[in-house]
């Protein structure tokens, strides 16, 4: 046998008996030192619940984000339905006037700035009446917001004019 | 900012809604009433925050099932020990407490967690339209009813009868089946 460092010169098991199993129980321990009752003393209970919570931890990666989407809808539900819109034509409308703000950002915005929120809404409202889609709200849009396709039709008016 | 202490107390001020139930059906009116004890109507709304509001319902006692429900709807009740099992239709639940109804269709259109008793808390019926002066002066808010409420035939005065336009007179000699009583005065 050929030691090339001095740890693996240490781990041999020649030198030392039992100290894979050592090492083995350090690298569970470091799982399950903050478990309760005999797992985190006894190895062979201590890995089966390191390994169910490995298992969980893997399996509520996905349903985190699943669980967080949820709470955004519903807050954002909620938030629209203050000022008379549900969430689908809301998120419709802002995607089609290119407003790329995201679930998290929509409902930060609710909570803390409800009245850019409110703006927010304004300007979805007018751009689904633009877009011939009035008929899903509830209320008819603000006539003072102005939006990228109002411009437009502006400033082709203008320059037919000239 | 000075402000936003007090801007705190108003957003986790609970608030109080009034619900008219006057012919409102309880099934279609508890997913209404349990978003607003539940706080799902609000932007800061969290499964295990208590942020609901308060919910005062009045004129249960004048709530509209739909079809044959006052016969067919049974509510049912175990008091645990052997043979225990009971049924009451919903005419006898609503004739023994006229607030009974409503309450059950609530309670059970709410999750079974730890936070449902704590809503039920904040929902309080009344069979009328009187309310003490303690809890109506705490409404400030009006939950929209979930269905328009129709007006009786008997409610618009006569005149109002005459003037609703008629498409045709029936001959005088035409008889009308219509299945009802016959008044004593044409017999």
């Amino acid at each position: 046998m050929v030691f090339l460092s001095l740890p693996l010169f240490s781990r041999s098991k020649r030198l030392v008996m039992g100290s894979n199993r050592f090492y083995k129980i350090q690298q569970m321990l470091r799982f399950t030192w903050h478990y309760r009752h005999r797992g985190r003393n006894c190895y062979s209970i201590g890995i089966r619940n390191m390994r169910r919570a490995l298992r969980y931890s893997t399996m509520w990666r996905k349903l985190k984000k699943i669980q967080q989407t949820e709470l955004f809808n519903q807050r954002l539900e909620a938030a629209a339905n203050e000022h008379n819109m549900n969430r689908v034509p809301f998120m419709e409308g802002l995607a089609r006037s290119q407003i790329q703000l995201d679930r998290k950002v929509l409902t930060d915005l609710a909570i803390y700035e409800p009245r850019t929120f409110q703006s927010l809404t304004d300007v979805s409202k007018k751009r689904l009446s633009e877009e011939g889609m009035s008929g899903m709200m509830q209320i008819m849009p603000r006539k003072d917001v102005i939006t990228q396709q109002s411009l437009r039709k502006w400033s082709a008016y203008y320059k037919a004019r000239k | 900012m000075a402000t936003n202490r007090v801007q705190q107390w108003a957003t986790f001020a609970r608030t109080w809604w009034i619900y008219d139930a006057k012919w409102q059906c309880p099934r279609q009116s508890a997913p209404v009433l349990i978003k607003y004890l539940q706080g799902k109507h609000k932007p800061i709304y969290h499964p295990n925050s208590d942020i609901g509001d308060h919910v005062v319902v009045i004129n249960t006692k004048h709530i509209a099932m739909e079809g044959e429900y006052w016969r067919t709807w049974k509510f049912s009740h175990h008091t645990g020990y052997p043979g225990g099992f009971s049924q009451t239709r919903a005419y006898d639940a609503h004739d023994a407490d006229p607030t009974m109804v409503m309450k059950k269709f609530v309670y059970s259109s709410m999750k079974g967690t730890l936070f449902r008793r704590l809503c039920m808390q904040r929902l309080h019926l009344f069979p009328e339209e009187e309310l003490p002066e303690d809890i109506l002066r705490n409404v400030s808010s009006q939950i929209q009813q979930v269905m328009p409420v129709p007006k009786r035939l008997d409610e618009f005065s006569a005149e109002e009868r005459k003037a609703f336009p008629q498409l045709f007179e029936w001959p005088k000699d035409y008889i009308m089946e219509t299945g009802q009583k016959k008044s004593t005065e044409e017999s």
